[in-house]
């Protein structure tokens, strides 16, 4: 007497590989094409040539943003702690504030350098490291 | 843990973008059907795509390893595609559309043209399943996942799972049937 298989049972057996190609039962057959065209790609999903390339060059760009915003953060925290720091000693120690307005052109010089040094380690050498292609 | 992964996502990390490149070739294909399974949305499918991989690059250095790479991806790509769905808020048809024609009596008669008809058949009711079902189909059936990998991207129970797969089938199998004479599957 032929088997009659539930919906479960067919699955359960395709899932497992286990029904014969030449099973000739309609609902196994049926179950059979699906799974088929189940694992088939639909043929309206094109992924274009260049995508993997674009988003490369997306991220990197994203990571450049990233580091010049970093970069300006960490600037702008320098130039500001030097600020209060001498608006600080303006207000609390005015006599050593004034002794050090006489040496202002070595301060300006330091930090020019200093921020030359910071500018070149991004140009020079951070900017190479990031984003190697 | 996959050692080429683990390789891969180090040097993405380190900055690597030829790495990255990598990274986008080897998982495009399942990024793109997920997205176009889960959104039916052809003309939106790349830039949703470009987002899933944006969010890949921004968060890989959280990536610990606890799944496959693949999947991690699947779930980015899951909840990203959904996320665009709820925003959409467009109506989609959650039921099957019983109206669908039959195929012409010529063109099943050749088995090569019976298939090709049942697998676009297939793939246009599978487009009108509910979103759950349809995700879960393409990522057991064409991205070959596990039904843990599947609980895992899409957050449901395992039994939960199991149970759409089985009922997703079973919809479009008897959609099958209707659609194409029983004697000529």
């Amino acid at each position: 007497m032929k088997q009659v298989h539930t919906d479960e049972q067919i699955q359960k057996l395709l899932d497992q590989k286990q029904i014969s190609e030449q099973e000739r039962d309609a609902e196994v057959r049926a179950y059979q094409l699906l799974y088929q065209a189940l694992g088939q790609p639909p043929s309206d999903v094109s992924i274009p040539e260049n995508f993997s390339q674009k988003m490369a060059a997306l991220a990197i760009q994203q990571q450049k943003q990233h580091v010049r915003r970093q970069s300006l953060r960490w600037m702008s925290v320098i130039i500001s702690s030097i600020g209060l720091s001498m608006l600080g000693l303006y207000y609390t120690y005015p006599p050593f504030f004034h002794y050090l307005l006489a040496y202002k052109d070595v301060f300006i010089f330091t930090i020019i350098v200093f921020l030359a040094v910071q500018a070149s380690d991004y140009w020079l050498v951070r900017k190479k490291q990031l984003w190697t292609s | 843990m996959n050692t080429d992964d683990a390789l891969l996502v180090s040097r993405v990390i380190e900055g690597d973008a030829l790495a990255f490149r990598t990274l986008v070739q080897q998982h495009e294909r399942l990024v793109f059907h997920m997205v176009h399974r889960i959104t039916n949305r052809a003309e939106d499918c790349e830039d949703i795509c470009q987002e899933v991989f944006m969010r890949v690059f921004q968060k890989i250095h959280l990536f610990n390893f606890q799944s496959r790479l693949a999947t991690w991806i699947a779930t980015i790509a899951y909840r990203t595609a959904l996320n665009y769905v709820k925003k959409e808020e467009k109506h989609t048809a959650h039921t099957l559309n019983e109206e669908m024609p039959m195929a012409s009596k010529e063109l099943s008669a050749q088995q090569t043209m019976e298939r090709q008809s049942v697998h676009e058949a297939v793939h246009q009711q599978i487009a009108r399943l509910p979103v759950h079902y349809r995700t879960i189909i393409t990522l057991f059936h064409l991205e070959e996942m596990s039904l843990q990998e599947i609980q895992t991207v899409t957050g449901m129970p395992e039994g939960t799972v199991k149970n759409y797969l089985f009922r997703a089938r079973k919809l479009l199998k008897e959609q099958l049937q209707k659609q194409f004479q029983q004697e000529e599957l």
